[in-house]
C-alpha cells in the first residue's frame, strides 16, 4: 500500500480523500494556490505545498509542478480528484511515467471515454444501446428518409454544435425537410459547419448512471445505480441510490450494460457509465466518466463501502475487497449539492464572505465539504460549497431526514440554495420519486421562493437590531459596557 | 429607524422599555423580550410567539435564520439624515472582493462627477469607480496591488454643492 499520496485537487473531494488516507496511515499532501492557503484542505493534510500560479484555477491545472513537487516530497501515488486533471489522459501518462500510481484509469481508457463519437461507436460495438442517429451525408431526400426511421419526436442536431444552437425539436415527418434545412443553414453560420445529424429525441428522460469498479485486468463490477435527474443548469444538484420506481429487470439491464462496456475496456479504477432511460423503459448510453463523481457517498452508503479507499486497492495492485455476489444494496441515500448561488435570479452563482457556519450532525447526517466559517466564496473555483448526504432505510425516511438537515443547516454571509433544495425535498412529484431531467423548469413556479410571513419578517428585523450596540443602549437603557454584553435585561 | 428585510422596508421605533420593551414596526405595537442566548444564537419572544435563531454581521448586513429561512437586513440612512449629511461625506465602497490595478485621483483634490477615482479588478472584469457628484477627496484607503473585501472602503470624498443649481 502506498506510504504517501499526493491530492491535485482542492475544496471538498481534496478534504474527502485526506479523510481516507488518515484512516490508512498514509500520508496526505495537499497542493495549494496562494488565495487558497487559508482553505481546509491544506490544514487537514500532512503536508501542504503552495503551487505559483497567477489564476487560482490554474494552479490545479499545473501538471509539471504536481508531477514535481510530487517527486520532491517523496509520494508514491497522486489522487487527481474530480475536475481539473481527473480526466486529462496526458496527465495521467505524465504522472506514471514519472514512477508514481495514477489513482485513476489508464490514458488509453481516458482518451477512449472522453471522445464522445468514440465512446458511443465502442459502446454501439458491445451491444449496449446508443441513441439511434443518422447523420445527413448530403443528400436532403435520403437524410429525411433514414431520420424518419429513427421515429418521433427526434431532435436535429448541429455536429459541430453546442449550447442548444442548431438543435430543432421534430415531431412530424412533414416538418422534417424544412427543419434540417433550417437547421444545416443555422449550423452553418454559428459554427461554419453545415454538417448536422438526427437522434431520437426523448422527452423526460431521467439520468440514471451505473457505478463500476475495474481490476485493469479485465475483471469488473458494478455498484448499482445513482438517479441524478435533478439538474439545473445541466449540472446535478440532487443525487440519490437507489433510482426510486426502477424495475428490477430495467436495473439489471443497466448494470449489466455497464459492466460489459468497462470490462471491454479493460477499465482499471473507478469509473461511471451513464445513461438516460426513456419513459418507455428504453435507455441509452450517453457518457463514460473516468473518474470518482461528486456523488459517489450515496453508493458508498447504500452498501457501506468507501470507494476511495477501493481507489487505493486498485491503484496498489491490490484489487478489489469483495465480489459482486457479496454486495447488496441497503436503504437508501439522497445527496444535495449545497451551493453558493441564487435560485431566484436563475441560479447564478454568489459571492460573500460565509460569517457563520453550523452543520447538522447525526448518524445518519454526512457533509462532505470544503469551507470553513470566515472563508471568503469567491468566483474563482466551484459554487459548490458542500454536500449534504442523508441515508434512511426507505427513501421517505431519507427525504425526511434530508428535510430536517436542510431546515439545520445555516449558512450565513453568501446566498446559498439550501432553501431551494427544501423546497424540492417537499415537492410532491419528488417524494413520489417521479424525477426527469426537467423537473426544474417543468415545477419552476411551485419551486421558486414563497413571501416571507409577516411575523418572521418583524422578528429577522428584531433580532438585527438587537444585534448592534447602539440599538440595545437605546432600548434597554443600559450604559457601556453593560450593553455590549449583550442579552442584559432591566 | 429603517431597516430593509430581503429588499421589503420597515420602520421600527421604539415606543417604551419599561415594564416592557415596545416597539413599534410598521403600523403595529409589539412586545419583545429577549432571552439570553450564547453567541451568534438568540431567542426573543415577540407577542407571546418564540423565535429562535441566527445571526451574523458582515459589514452592514446582519444576516438571520429563522424558520429555515435567511433574511439579510440592513439599517437604511432616512432621509433627513440623508439631508443632512448632503454637504459631507461621501463613501465609495467595493461590492464584490477585488484588487485596486490603478488609483487616479490626489487626496485634495478636487473632482467633478464622472471623473476617474480608481480602476480595480473583481470577477476578472477591470472596472473604473468615478466620482458620483463634485467633490474633495479627503482620502484613499487603498493603494495598487491592494486586495480588498467586500463593502471595504476605497475613497472617502466631501461633496460639494453644485454651483449651478
Amino acid at each position: 500500500m502506498f506510504k504517501k499520496v499526493l491530492i491535485a485537487n482542492r475544496g471538498e473531494i481534496a478534504c474527502r480523500v485526506l479523510r481516507t488516507l488518515r484512516s490508512h496511515d498514509i500520508a496526505g499532501v495537499a497542493v495549494f494556490h496562494h488565495e487558497d492557503r487559508a482553505a481546509p484542505h491544506v490544514s487537514l493534510a500532512d503536508e501542504a505545498v503552495q503551487i505559483e500560479a497567477d489564476a487560482p484555477a490554474a494552479a490545479y491545472l499545473d501538471q509539471r509542478q504536481i508531477i514535481d513537487i510530487a517527486l520532491r516530497v517523496g509520494a508514491d501515488a497522486v489522487h487527481p480528484g474530480y475536475g481539473f486533471l481527473s480526466e486529462n489522459a496526458s496527465f495521467a501518462q505524465r504522472v506514471e511515467e514519472a514512477g508514481l500510481a495514477f489513482i485513476g484509469p489508464d490514458a488509453e481508457s481516458m482518451r477512449l471515454m472522453g471522445d464522445k463519437i468514440r465512446a458511443r461507436t465502442f459502446a454501439k460495438e458491445q451491444g449496449v444501446p446508443v441513441a439511434p442517429s443518422v447523420q445527413h451525408a448530403g443528400d436532403l431526400a435520403d437524410f429525411v428518409k433514414c431520420a424518419a426511421g429513427i421515429g418521433f419526436p427526434l431532435l436535429i442536431k448541429a455536429a459541430a454544435g453546442g449550447g442548444g444552437k442548431g438543435m430543432r425539436i421534430v415531431r412530424t415527418k412533414a416538418e422534417l425537410a424544412q427543419s434540417a434545412v433550417a437547421a444545416a443553414g443555422e449550423a452553418q453560420r454559428y459554427f461554419g459547419d453545415a454538417r448536422i445529424y438526427a437522434e431520437r429525441y426523448i422527452e423526460q428522460p431521467r439520468h440514471i448512471e451505473v457505478q463500476v469498479l475495474g481490476d485493469g485486468r479485465g475483471k469488473v463490477v458494478h455498484l448499482f445505480e445513482r438517479e441524478c435527474s435533478i439538474q439545473r443548469r445541466y449540472q446535478k444538484i440532487i443525487e440519490e441510490a437507489p433510482a426510486p420506481n426502477l424495475p428490477t429487470t430495467t436495473r439489471d439491464a443497466l448494470c449489466a450494460a455497464a459492466v460489459k462496456l468497462a470490462a471491454a475496456a479493460r477499465y482499471r479504477n473507478a469509473g461511471t457509465v451513464e445513461f438516460v432511460l426513456a419513459p418507455d423503459g428504453e435507455f441509452y448510453f450517453l457518457e463514460m466518466n473516468t473518474r470518482l463523481q461528486v456523488e459517489h457517498p450515496v453508493t458508498e452508503w447504500v452498501l457501506g463501502l468507501d470507494l476511495v479507499s477501493e481507489q487505493l486497492r486498485i491503484a496498489a495492485g491490490l484489487g478489489l475487497s469483495f465480489t459482486q455476489q457479496e454486495l447488496s444494496v441497503r436503504g437508501h441515500a439522497i445527496e444535495c449539492r449545497l451551493c453558493a448561488e441564487e435560485p431566484e435570479h436563475d441560479f447564478r452563482p454568489a459571492v460573500g464572505r460565509i460569517g457563520l457556519l453550523r452543520i447538522p450532525k447525526g448518524a445518519d447526517i454526512r457533509f462532505d465539504g470544503g469551507i470553513r466559517e470566515g472563508q471568503e466564496v469567491t468566483p474563482a473555483f466551484d459554487s459548490m460549497l458542500g454536500k449534504l448526504i442523508v441515508r434512511g432505510s426507505t427513501r421517505a425516511a431519507a427525504v425526511a431526514t434530508m428535510k430536517v438537515a436542510l431546515n439545520d443547516i445555516v449558512v450565513l454571509g453568501v446566498a446559498t440554495n439550501a432553501e431551494y433544495l427544501a423546497r424540492v425535498m417537499n415537492h410532491s412529484e419528488f417524494m413520489a420519486g417521479r424525477l426527469h431531467t426537467g423537473f426544474v423548469v417543468e415545477h419552476a413556479d411551485a419551486l421558486s421562493a414563497p413571501p416571507a410571513a409577516a411575523e418572521e419578517q418583524i422578528a429577522a428585523v428584531v433580532a438585527a437590531a438587537l444585534e448592534d450596540v447602539d440599538f440595545r443602549r437605546t432600548a434597554f437603557g443600559v450604559p457601556e459596557p453593560y450593553a455590549s454584553m449583550g442579552g442584559w435585561r432591566n | 429607524m429603517s431597516y430593509s428585510v430581503n429588499g421589503a422596508h420597515l420602520t421600527l421605533d421604539i415606543l417604551h422599555r419599561r415594564p416592557q420593551l415596545r416597539i413599534k414596526i410598521g403600523d403595529a405595537v409589539h412586545a419583545v423580550v429577549e432571552v439570553p442566548r450564547l453567541a451568534a444564537e438568540f431567542e426573543l419572544v415577540i407577542d407571546g410567539t418564540v423565535y429562535r435563531g441566527w445571526r451574523c454581521r458582515i459589514g452592514n448586513e446582519v444576516w438571520v435564520r429563522l424558520g429555515g429561512h435567511n433574511f439579510v437586513v440592513r439599517a437604511i440612512e432616512s432621509e433627513s439624515e440623508q439631508a443632512a449629511d448632503a454637504s459631507a461625506r461621501l463613501q465609495v465602497r467595493a461590492q464584490m472582493p477585488g484588487i485596486v490595478v490603478a488609483v487616479h485621483c490626489e487626496e485634495g483634490q478636487s473632482v467633478q462627477a464622472g471623473d476617474r477615482l480608481l480602476t480595480m479588478e473583481s470577477m476578472k472584469l477591470q472596472v473604473t469607480l468615478t466620482a458620483s457628484r463634485a467633490a474633495v477627496v479627503d482620502c484613499i484607503h487603498v493603494a495598487p496591488e491592494v486586495t480588498f473585501a467586500r463593502d471595504a472602503l476605497l475613497v472617502s470624498l466631501t461633496a460639494v454643492q453644485d454651483s449651478e443649481r
